[in-house]
């Protein structure tokens, strides 16, 4: 089942959430909406679900118009961030409960929904827990059966709203290897919301970046990652140095530092480098144009990558470096050192 | 699945409800509302512009109608204003301080909510009687003068503030009583800069309901008031007696008054809620 | 470590609650204080009194007890009260919680006036409760004159003291349940309507055994007033002894004709049932505060 949004806006009294968003969702896909929180992206979650309405703009699923259709039609899967369990429910009866609610003539047998949720408890592998209630799981436990519950009525889409946000980072990461894995299996057309970059370019086809209520780039995880389409990106995702500077004559300067730029006319502009884009050198020899002079101020020796912050010498600014720990040794750095930190990928944005 | 054409117009929606059935819910909810409470009350309103302006500031300016309102009005801001203190403490005590029967004194607070008026009053009215168990033990007369009055204000209104207080004192971070601990404020110091502007909304609530009732309140008044006019006659009792005499005038305007200080009252709790709100949200 | 145990809030009367070795409370002898007056305060008006009714009631001996609560007027009066109980208290129930849920679980302008205004009831004098509806059934209204002229009688009978007590007793199930509704939230309900369930089923199957504590207090809470209002039954009854007075109004017609052991009698059973709820209501709270 594939989803379509067509121009879909929303607003709350005077605050504008949703700004036209157009995205489509093609079949069997998992797509991750990343944004910072306030962003809207939960909203538009909403909005699909048939928990919020837009003000405008048309929402087709499979080709259909659903933009006005109570939730019920739109059978689609929910998971909630603080996974809305019925409390005074068994997991069982939890799993069975969209089944049980089903009109008479599609309702399944009393055998068949207890077969089904059998199956289901095996697929979150939460077989021995069915007599138990919400309470008594742990909060990943509860999740799992967030999307069991969900998973029960064979929707059409699975729609997660951080559906991971609430647990620690050990459970985090093990669900969502998890995540991945479940819907390799059953190729379910899903939406994942999410505030972590990390979560979801490890988890989704195809990320979307959204920001204050506006669709800032889509594309798969690599596309987004090496190809930032503006600055909020490039920002948003991972670490970033950020050099202030000036655009002229088709070239970005800053102190000593200049790289061609295809931006013409006079403008203020941003370098983008990330930490490992960086080579260090002890001695200015080549490439002078992309280097940066800096001194070492601080040293976090720590696992396979060292990180590095260094104070340019032209300016007053702070810089992120990441080396290798065998670049590191070879060079044998230490604090207030001075270097020179040659650019090997940048990224300049015109500042407005 | 190919006709999707008409739908690509923008379509402007309204606010609509996620739960169906909100037009049948509100519909009930107000039709019984309207029916029992709103039209009924409105009668008071009808009734009085029947009588006319000069009719009604007549019955209500009558020397025996006045002193009643004063009577009624000062009664209840003394019970009340006394309610506020011993509320107050009540609840800090239940909330902070552990004692033996601490829990049995937190359940009995809503019995004034429970009992019977009548019941109440003729206790009271017994018990404060020159004769009484308590009346016989205190140098001044108590039943059938203006401090029993009061008394029965005070027992009819005793769960509004700690009710409301209890609460917010539960909820209040303790962290905040700390840092200001930490920062070298004195414990009467903490008290009155942290503790109390976050209670003052409850308290100011309670106290304003507690009012709101002791004003109205009828059945545990008259039995110890006596109700000598004049002296010990509060509002609703004289509403009482006109409508006794058929007096439908006098009766609908003594009443007038008291419905719209109640409204007045509601009206301010609220405004005050939501001012609070409007200050201090997020 | 030996220091610290030598801590001087241990064995007193009154100790700090929940932070034991919490050095952030008040001396010992504050708190002792106003311990005191806050017992003292609450004895003298509110276990005083209650002592005293069970006192007075039982004071000619226990047959003299039996034998007037037995008596036909006091018969009559349980009767009549249990009689509007049993139609007021469903009713109301009913249409406190359709309120609680409209008000809660949608969005829409002008709820908090809707909320005031059913709150009315509760602040307002009973006498006022009662006045309202003689006027709009007696013949000072078209309605009341029309009811009058086809031979309906809605006041000084069981009906007027029905509507009386429906009009007092309507916020409290609501009132209980609007604050509890709107701290749970609709995140279950979603779930449910996502899940395929209806409305009826959502309120049947989530809603209501969430709010059921919550709920059974604010029954709790309709019945003592309904068995108890005083101000516009006796507005609306019309003092006929033996027919339309309701236990709190035969409490006052043996207060006046000094049969204290009978209306004193009559008002221990009140205190039981009121003692009752007070228990119930701990039971409740106790209830609806415990993890599940």
């Amino acid at each position: 089942m594939s989803i379509e949004l067509k121009n879909i806006s929303k607003s709350y009294g005077p605050y504008q959430i949703l700004k036209n968003i157009d995205l489509t969702i093609k079949t069997g896909e998992l797509v991750a909406l990343l944004g910072p929180s306030g962003s809207g992206k939960t909203s538009l979650l909403r909005v699909l679900a048939g928990l919020e309405y837009a003000d405008e703009g048309t929402i087709l699923f499979h080709g259909e118009n659903l933009t006005d259709a109570p939730i019920k039609k739109r059978k689609a899967g929910f998971v909630f961030q603080h996974y809305a369990l019925f409390n005074t429910m068994t997991i069982r009866e939890n799993i069975a409960y969209g089944l049980k609610a089903k009109p008479r003539r599609d309702r399944p047998s009393k055998k068949e929904i207890q077969e089904k949720v059998d199956q289901l408890l095996h697929l979150v592998r939460l077989e021995p827990y069915g007599d138990r209630y919400p309470s008594q799981l742990s909060g990943g436990q509860r999740q799992r059966v967030a999307l069991a519950r969900a998973l029960a009525i064979e929707p059409h889409i699975l729609l997660l709203d951080e559906p991971f946000g609430a647990l620690d980072a050990k459970v985090r990461k093990e669900l969502r290897l998890w995540l991945r894995r479940l819907h390799q299996q059953v190729k379910m057309t899903s939406l994942l919301v999410t505030h972590d970059q990390e979560e979801a370019f490890e988890v989704a086809d195809r990320v979307v970046i959204i920001n204050k209520g506006r669709i800032e780039q889509v594309g798969t995880p690599t596309e987004v990652y090496e190809n930032p389409a503006n600055s909020f990106v490039y920002d948003f995702i991972g670490n970033v140095n950020q050099v202030r500077g000036t655009i002229s004559d088709g070239l970005f300067t800053t102190g000593a530092f200049r790289i061609p730029v295809d931006t013409a006319g006079q403008a203020d502009g941003i370098a983008f480098i990330r930490p490992d884009e960086f080579t260090i050198q002890a001695t200015n020899e080549q490439a002078a144009d992309r280097t940066l002079s800096a001194t070492v101020t601080h040293i976090h020796p720590s696992g396979s990558v060292i990180r590095l912050e260094l104070e340019r010498q032209d300016e007053n600014q702070n810089l992120e470096v990441e080396v290798t720990k065998r670049e590191f040794d070879k060079l044998s750095l230490s604090k207030n050192q001075h270097v020179f930190l040659e650019a090997k990928k940048v990224k300049v944005f015109t500042v407005n | 699945m190919v006709s999707q054409n008409h739908s690509e117009k923008k379509t402007k929606v309204k606010r609509r409800q996620i739960i169906p059935g909100f037009g049948l819910s509100l519909g009930l909810s107000l039709s019984y509302l309207s029916l029992l409470v709103l039209i009924p009350l409105s009668m008071i309103f009808i009734y009085t512009s029947q009588i006319g302006w000069g009719g009604f500031l007549r019955e209500i300016s009558q020397p025996i109608v006045v002193s009643a309102y004063q009577l009624s009005f000062t009664t209840a801001l003394v019970a009340s204003l006394i309610n506020l203190v011993f509320g107050v403490l009540t609840a800090w005590v239940l909330v902070r301080y552990s004692f033996p029967g601490r829990k049995l004194i937190d359940g009995l607070l809503d019995l004034p909510f429970a009992l019977p008026t009548s019941v109440a009053g003729i206790t009271l009215a017994t018990l404060y009687a020159t004769n009484g168990w308590i009346g016989h033990l205190l140098p001044f007369k108590v039943s059938y003068t203006q401090v029993g009055i009061v008394v029965a204000l005070i027992l009819i209104g005793m769960p509004f503030v700690v009710r409301i207080v209890e609460p917010v004192l539960q909820n209040l971070e303790k962290e905040n009583e700390e840092a200001s601990a930490i920062l070298g404020a004195n414990r009467f110091q903490t008290l009155v800069h942290v503790v109390f502007p976050k209670i003052r909304l409850a308290a100011f609530s309670g106290f304003a309901l507690a009012f709101s009732r002791a004003l109205g309140e009828y059945g545990s008044v008259v039995f110890i008031a006596g109700n000598m006019p004049f002296k010990t006659e509060i509002a609703p009792l004289v509403v009482m007696q006109k409508l006794e005499a058929f007096d439908y005038d006098g009766a609908t305007s003594v009443a007038l008054v008291l419905l719209v200080a109640s409204f007045l009252i509601l009206f301010l709790i609220n405004f005050s809620q939501w001012v609070v709100k409007r200050k201090f949200a997020d | 470590m030996a220091e610290l145990s030598l801590s001087r809030e241990s064995g007193g009367f009154v100790q700090a609650r929940r932070h034991t070795g919490n050095t952030l409370t008040e001396p010992v002898w504050v708190q002792t204080l106003l311990t005191l007056i806050v017992i003292t305060f609450i004895s003298l008006f509110l276990i005083l009194p209650l002592i005293f009714i069970f006192t007075e009631a039982f004071q000619s001996g226990i047959s003299a007890y039996f034998a007037s609560i037995s008596s036909p007027e006091a018969l009559s009066s349980i009767y009549l009260t249990l009689t509007v109980l049993v139609i007021v208290v469903p009713i109301n129930t009913a249409f406190g919680v359709l309120l609680a849920w409209t008000m809660t679980k949608y969005r829409f302008k002008g709820k908090s006036l809707i909320v005031t205004l059913a709150d009315l009831p509760f602040s307002i004098s009973p006498v006022i409760g009662g006045l309202i509806f003689v006027l709009l059934f007696g013949d000072h209204s078209i309605l009341g004159r029309w009811l009058l002229s086809q031979n309906i009688q809605l006041v000084f009978n069981t009906t007027g003291i029905v509507i009386a007590t429906l009009f007092v007793t309507y916020p409290f199930v609501a009132r209980e349940l609007i604050p509890l509704m709107e701290n749970q939230g609709s995140l279950e309900e979603e779930a449910s309507l996502i899940l395929g369930a209806g409305t009826l089923r959502t309120f049947f199957k989530i809603t209501l055994p969430n709010i059921k504590w919550g709920l059974l207090y604010g029954v709790i809470l309709c019945s003592a007033r309904s068995i108890g209002d005083f101000g516009a039954v006796s507005v609306i009854s019309g003092h006929i002894v033996g027919q339309t007075n309701t236990m709190p109004l035969q409490v006052e017609a043996f207060y006046d004709g000094y049969q204290m052991t009978a209306a004193f009698a009559l008002s221990s059973l009140m205190s039981v049932v009121a003692i009752v709820s007070l228990i119930l209501k701990s039971y409740f709270d106790w209830k609806n505060t415990r993890p599940a």
